[in-house]
């Protein structure tokens, strides 16, 4: 039993390194995908071509004319292609082991609704998702406030979603064309889906006020137990309850630095 | 001016002749193009090599039942999605109207067969890319005529300028409707809907059988275009989200401003007591 | 309170922030690639070298040029010879069956069984010496009427004749047993001349067609009929089509479909013929035309008085001008109604008891046999009757399938004749050909007396209206009674008997009995595969061929053909093979004589000769107009390539029976009738050969009145991407592609018998006549709402049978159905031709 410990555990050590795996993950994904989604983002394909217009380029044994605008374009989305592939392939590696340890704890998910459920709950909790950000007040919540859980709960099922249809579009011969068709669909909804949500996410991992909580994902895990106490106080009051903690009297909260 | 191809079902035949010749013709582009010997070329299924393709289609009950078979062709669509789609900008129009892959240029992602309201671009296995109707444009902008309508013997096939081809075309649906009592449209003629345009291919055919010859009355992929909304939808929530992360910040920044500012003034006063 | 945190700052990340932003926003206008024009490859088009070719992927010898490029066919093109110009996608294909690896390449001697298909590599030498010993044998042991010859489209057009003519044997027979032997006959019968390609219907021109017994868009012939029909359908030609399965070929937009059951066309025909009489229907300008005012005695069918003495034959008729008996010639006003009083005996004219013939049928009988309402048949006569003379009823193609068709066909000739539509612009004309010189040698024509053919004929009941060309398995059969004696050797020059001609194991018994089979050949058939010695000669595209004129075409047309390229694949030219047997078999001065200017020239001999035939003889079929347009020289006509003229106005056509008329009563058939009565009291098919309309159930038939729940009766059609059962279609990857996806292999019922039977689509069945349970073979079902429900329907020429021969074809598919290959040999009565679709079959699936 801890006694006065000086932090909480907030992230596994699995959890952070599936995040912070994820992360790249991400990054190569949305990069290899964009101009395959749109050819607004075709330079990001001819970016991709670099290496192999200068070996074709220079190298007249492999290209005798050089290669056109196309050829390069052409190139360089192959290789994004592959990429995408094998980064989806380590994804589904990786997720697999955190998706069976997530589901076997899953009765204490911390994203699951607190005490009430409801409209009036969800008001409550966009309520307070104002004060804080907003008017940087403080507010009773969980470890994450409903906002976090919302997007949760949505990225769980857009990566959910944009995996199987990835996985359709991997072997699109195994599938009828209705099938193929609905997974391309399906896999531009959730990006963008995810790509939405990501700016957001990005935006507020980077905010100072919750940079505890960066913290804790991008170095141990832990998060000061005066914070917990002070900004998740049914999240600490929880703990307590379990672990059996000794609660300090909770202190005049401190504005967010 | 463009170049038309036209297809009147009522005076084919169904003998596949075209389907052979296209084919063939492409067994010997194979062979000027790609260097496969032509006596190695026919001696392979090739199934990349047919462009056009035979549906067959039973119409009814026994005994008032009929059997027809469908023309799968490249449209040539005025609005050709699969020329708009495509990722690695494979696909372009010839100065005729032709719609044609270029196969160097295609990288096999299917987005063009996904797009396609008519699902005509097929995905060659042997060669990874996507492939399907040229036009034959290597021999029109030669001077000849597209390898099916040479072939064709009962000129159910014919193409040409467009002017040409429609003004025969009006004058076989006038005897058609006269003499067979029933209603013929030139599909394609006019603009279909928003999504293909007018075609570069059109076909005679009896209104109400439009559809079993694949005439479609609304061509379009509806996950396909609800996927082009999705972009438009995704470039602007892109952008509302960075622009109400900005305004978030700024006002974070201002606020901050106001806190170390109150902060300052608290810890002057109290080192000033 | 923290002023500075660890990791990001807050003015790095507004920078960061701002950065990113900027790009972001950049990236949004679109810098849609564009692909770079792709550069016309350096066109051959144009450039490649073009040889007029007469396709032979089938029988019909359309021209066509083919296109070579650096000694290789890369296209065949069809030859725009005139307006009805064409070729289809068989020779669109021909390449693959040029440079087909399945190819015979060596001379081949058997080894194994007969059909087994086991055969060991010969030099040329040996294969040739082999042939020409055993001939030679033959012909010095006194008996060269042993051999038959048995050629289609061969690589020795016409020269093989002459050889095996020289050679002694009068056995050469013909092909169309299950074609066109019948057509040809029926039309003989009541015009006096004819074949199946002797006429087209003017689809053009027409207001209403009926078409029963061809399909002209299965199996099209493009040169000729099938540009023709395609012109008549962009002309919104109404059409009637009477077929057990739905042709789309010929009517997939807009026809009137009749389904009908297989082998009661007759019945229809009858239906048909029945209202034209009863509602008047007759075009009385015609009747003076045709002998239907001969005075007939209604016991015997004869005609009173027939002289024989004068040309034409004249015959006697009741002149009402007169009042009185006279020859035709001299009557005024011939009666063509009534019954009159000669020597005690009543007669009738030919048209009146025709006309009660017809008249007096239950069309609700013949409603009931072939299962066309009795308002359609009446509707029939009735367009037919509205539209004419701008009608025709089409004289079929390959109508020789059931007992009954002979009757059928003569039906449409009837019709076609009275309703005034014969030799009329929109109704029926007469093709046209061209008549050549012969060959620059005058052949000796061989004894006829030794004609097995003709033996039967005049020995046998059911021979009655046979020939002595067509109705080659009288050969079969001799083999197997030995009468009038045993064919000791079978050379196959293109024919496939075993594939093409209904008798199953009766032929492949006689293919495995007679002494020697030798087949010139450069694809596998089920009939090579019986071969003793095969020798691979060439396609039509690897060497010259005479000239050519025999289309189904209104307009005449030289047909030129020359080599295109060199032979492949080991194979050698047909003439050559011919001179080297030749040269072993016949004596040194026959030889000389015969033979050595075709060795040391090549055609051009034969060439200048037929050329000649056209030009300077006066005979040639032209006009001199047409002559005017022709190539000047030989040489001209070879560079031009296949030439045609343009169509010509329709002239009335005139009948070349012994009368001079359009025996529309037959006294033909009325003199055979009575022979047969008289000596063959036991034949039972004595009424097949009325000359009056009768009703007659096909074979089928009269052994199952009721189809059980498993029994079907076949049919079959044709694909337009097969040829037959050869191998330049069948195993043919550019075509096979195409049968895939439209099954054409598999077979095909109607669904509500399917579902009777719990069989579904792609089931493989099993399928046999009663009679030879154990000879049972499979395909894939197809189930189908266009076929009618009696029927199971097949492509022709597709699927394996019961032989081998598959195992030496790569693409053609393993399983599905040769009719053919099932029962025994089945005569129709007095043509003889074969009635391959007149049977049962039961069908079960496979499980």
């Amino acid at each position: 039993m801890n006694e006065h410990p000086e932090t909480i555990v907030a992230f596994t050590q699995l959890q952070r390194s599936y995040h912070n795996h994820v992360l790249h993950y991400m990054i190569f994904f949305i990069i290899t995908g964009l101009p395959l989604l749109s050819t607004s983002f075709s330079f990001i394909g001819s970016f991709f071509a670099i290496p192999y217009d200068f070996l074709g380029g220079a190298y007249p044994v492999l290209s005798a004319s050089g290669l056109t605008d196309n050829e390069r374009l052409s190139a360089g989305l192959q290789v994004a292609r592959v990429i995408h592939r094998i980064t989806a392939l380590l994804f589904v590696v990786h997720t697999i082991p955190f998706v069976v340890v997530q589901l076997i704890h899953v009765r204490s998910w911390a994203i699951w609704p607190e005490d009430s459920w409801g409209p009036a709950a969800l008001f409550r909790g966009i309520k307070g998702l104002w004060v804080n950000y907003v008017c940087f007040g403080h507010v009773r919540i969980g470890k994450f406030n409903v906002g976090q859980k919302l997007f949760a709960w949505t990225m769980i099922l857009a990566v959910t979603a944009i995996t199987l249809s990835g996985f359709v579009l991997m072997f699109r011969d195994q599938f009828s064309e209705g099938v193929q068709e609905f997974s391309r669909f399906v896999h531009a909804a959730s990006f963008v889906t995810i790509g939405v949500f990501l700016i957001v996410h990005l935006y507020l991992a980077l905010l100072p006020m919750n940079r505890p909580s960066l913290y804790a994902m991008f170095r141990d895990g832990g998060l000061p137990t005066d914070y917990v106490r002070s900004h998740h106080a049914l999240w600490y009051e929880n703990l307590t309850r379990k672990k059996g903690i000794d609660p300090k009297p909770a202190e005049k909260a401190e504005h967010s630095v | 001016m463009r170049y038309l191809n036209m297809y009147d079902s009522i005076s084919c035949l169904n003998c596949l002749a075209c389907m052979s010749a296209c084919s063939m013709e492409n067994r010997m582009r194979l062979e000027r193009d790609a260097g496969v010997s032509i006596e190695r070329g026919v001696n392979e299924y090739l199934p990349g090599s047919y462009y056009l393709r035979p549906w067959r289609r039973e119409v009814g009950k026994y005994p008032d039942s009929r059997f027809l078979v469908a023309f799968e062709h490249c449209r040539h669509c005025e609005n050709a999605q699969c020329l708009i789609h495509c990722p690695a900008g494979a696909i372009e129009r010839r100065p005729m109207g032709q719609v044609v892959i270029n196969p160097s240029a295609c990288i096999g992602c299917r987005t063009c067969r996904d797009v396609c309201p008519f699902d005509i671009p097929i995905y060659d296995n042997q060669t990874g890319k996507a492939r399907k109707c040229i036009g034959c444009y290597d021999r029109v902008e030669s001077g000849m005529q597209p390898a099916c309508v040479t072939a064709c013997p009962s000129r159910a096939l014919i193409s040409g300028p467009e002017d040409i081809v429609l003004a025969e075309g009006e004058d076989r649906i006038a005897i058609y409707s006269k003499r067979l009592g029933r209603d013929y449209i030139i599909y394609g003629k006019d603009k279909i809907n928003r999504v293909v345009g007018r075609l570069g291919w059109v076909s005679i055919a009896a209104r109400e059988d439009a559809e079993y010859y694949d005439l479609f009355a609304r061509p379009a992929k509806a996950t396909m275009i609800a996927r082009d909304g999705l972009k438009m939808g995704g470039a602007v929530g892109a952008a509302c989200v960075v622009a109400g992360a900005a305004l978030h910040g700024l006002y974070l920044f201002a606020k901050r401003k106001d806190q170390v500012k109150a902060a300052e003034h608290d810890t002057k006063e109290n080192a000033d007591e | 309170m923290k002023r500075e945190e660890k990791g990001i700052s807050r003015r790095s990340f507004l920078k960061a922030s701002s950065a990113a932003g900027i790009t972001a926003l950049s990236a949004i206008p679109s810098s849609q690639a564009h692909a770079a024009p792709l550069r016309v490859p350096g066109a051959e088009y144009g450039r490649e070298k073009k040889v007029p070719v007469m396709c032979q992927m089938c029988a019909q010898f359309c021209p066509a040029n083919a296109c070579v490029k650096d000694g290789k066919v890369i296209r065949l093109e069809p030859s725009p010879v005139h307006e009805y110009s064409g070729t289809c996608g068989r020779s669109r294909a021909a390449a693959a069956a040029l440079y087909s690896t399945d190819r015979i390449t060596t001379p081949l001697i058997r080894t194994g069984e007969r059909g087994e298909g086991k055969f060991r590599q010969a030099s040329w030498e040996e294969a040739l010496d082999l042939i020409g010993q055993k001939l030679k044998k033959l012909r010095d042991d006194g008996e060269p009427e042993k051999v038959s010859l048995f050629s289609r489209c061969s690589s020795a057009m016409v020269w093989d004749l002459t050889f095996f003519e020289l050679f002694g044997t009068p056995n050469i027979v013909s092909y169309g047993d299950t074609c066109f032997e019948v057509v040809g006959r029926s039309s003989q019968t009541i015009l006096g001349f004819g074949s199946a390609g002797t006429h087209s219907s003017d689809y053009e021109n027409a207001d209403y067609g009926l078409i029963v017994g061809k399909n002209l868009g299965g199996a099209i012939i493009p040169h000729g009929w099938g540009a023709q029909f395609g012109k008549g359908l962009r002309h919104g030609l109404p059409l009637t089509v009477v077929d057990p399965r739905h042709p789309n070929e010929m009517a997939q937009s807009y026809a009137e479909w009749l389904p009908i059951r297989p082998g009661t066309d007759l019945s229809f025909l009858l239906g048909v013929l029945h209202f034209v009489f009863r509602k008047e229907y007759i075009n009385k300008d015609v009747l003076p035309k045709t002998n239907l005012d001969a005075l007939i005695d209604p016991k015997t069918l004869l005609p009173v008085h027939l002289d024989k003495a004068v040309k034409p034959n004249d015959y006697l008729v009741f002149d009402t001008a007169t009042q009185s008996f006279v020859m035709s010639r001299a009557a005024a006003a011939p009666a063509y109604e009534g019954s009159y009083e000669y020597n005690g005996v009543t007669v009738q004219p030919a048209m009146a008891l025709m006309k009660k013939s017809l008249v007096d049928l239950d069309p609700q009988k013949l409603s009931a046999t072939c299962t066309i309402p009795v308002s359609r048949m009446e509707s029939v006569a009735d367009k037919l009757h509205a539209a004419a003379p701008k009608a025709f009823v089409e004289i079929g193609y390959r109508w020789t399938r059931h007992t009954t068709d002979f009757r059928a066909q003569v039906c449409v000739h009837t019709l076609n004749i009275l309703l005034g539509l014969y030799g009329h612009e929109g109704g029926v004309l007469l093709n046209r050909n061209v008549h050549f010189g012969g060959l620059p040698v005058e052949f000796p024509k061989p004894d006829m007396s030794k004609s097995i053919l003709k033996w039967k004929i005049d020995n046998q009941a059911e021979r009655w209206l046979a020939s002595t060309v067509e109705g080659r398995a009288g050969i079969i059969q001799a083999v197997l009674d030995g009468k009038p004696y045993k064919p000791k050797m079978f050379f196959l020059w293109g024919q496939d008997i075993v594939a093409g001609t209904a008798g199953g194991k009766d032929i492949t018994d006689a293919f495995k009995s007679v002494e020697s089979i030798i087949a010139v050949s450069p694809f596998w058939s089920d009939s090579v595969m019986y071969a003793d010695i095969i020798v691979p000669g060439c396609t039509f595209l690897e060497q010259d061929q005479p000239f050519f004129s025999y289309y189904k075409s209104l307009i005449p047309v030289i047909g030129v053909s020359r080599k295109a390229v060199e032979p492949v694949m080991g194979s050698r030219d047909g003439y050559w093979i011919l001179c080297q047997i030749a040269k072993r078999v016949l004596t040194g001065d026959e030889y000389n004589r015969y033979f050595l200017q075709l060795e040391k020239e090549g055609m051009r001999p034969t060439w200048e000769s037929q050329f000649a035939g056209v030009t300077e003889h006066g005979n040639s079929g032209l006009t001199p107009e047409e002559l005017s347009t022709l190539p000047r020289t030989l040489d001209d006509l070879l560079e031009h390539g296949s030439w045609g003229t343009r169509r010509s106005v329709p002239s009335p056509i005139p009948p070349k029976t012994a009368t001079g008329k359009f025996e529309v009563y037959s006294f033909e058939l009325a003199l055979k009738f009575d022979m047969l009565g008289a000596t063959y009291p036991d034949y039972a098919d004595r009424i097949f050969a009325s000359p009056l309309p009768v009703l007659l159930e096909p074979r089928w038939m009269l052994q199952k009145p009721k189809l059980g729940d498993d029994e079907f009766v076949p049919a079959t059609g044709f694909t337009p991407l097969s040829s037959f059962a050869g191998a330049q279609a069948r195993d043919n990857p550019i075509l096979v592609a195409l049968h895939h996806r439209m099954r054409y292999a598999n077979v095909f019922i109607n669904e509500e018998r399917a579902l009777r039977l719990g069989l579904i689509e792609g089931d493989l069945v099993e399928i046999w006549m009663q009679e030879h349970p154990d000879e049972k073979q499979q395909a894939v079902l197809s189930v189908s709402q266009i076929i009618h429900p009696d029927v199971l329907f097949s492509y022709h020429g597709l699927g394996k049978g019961l032989q081998k021969t598959t195992e030496k074809m790569q693409y053609a598919r393993k399983n599905g159905l040769n009719l053919n290959h099932f029962g025994r040999l089945r005569f129709s009565p007095g043509v003889c031709g074969h009635t391959p679709q007149d049977i049962v079959l039961k069908i079960r699936k496979v499980s």
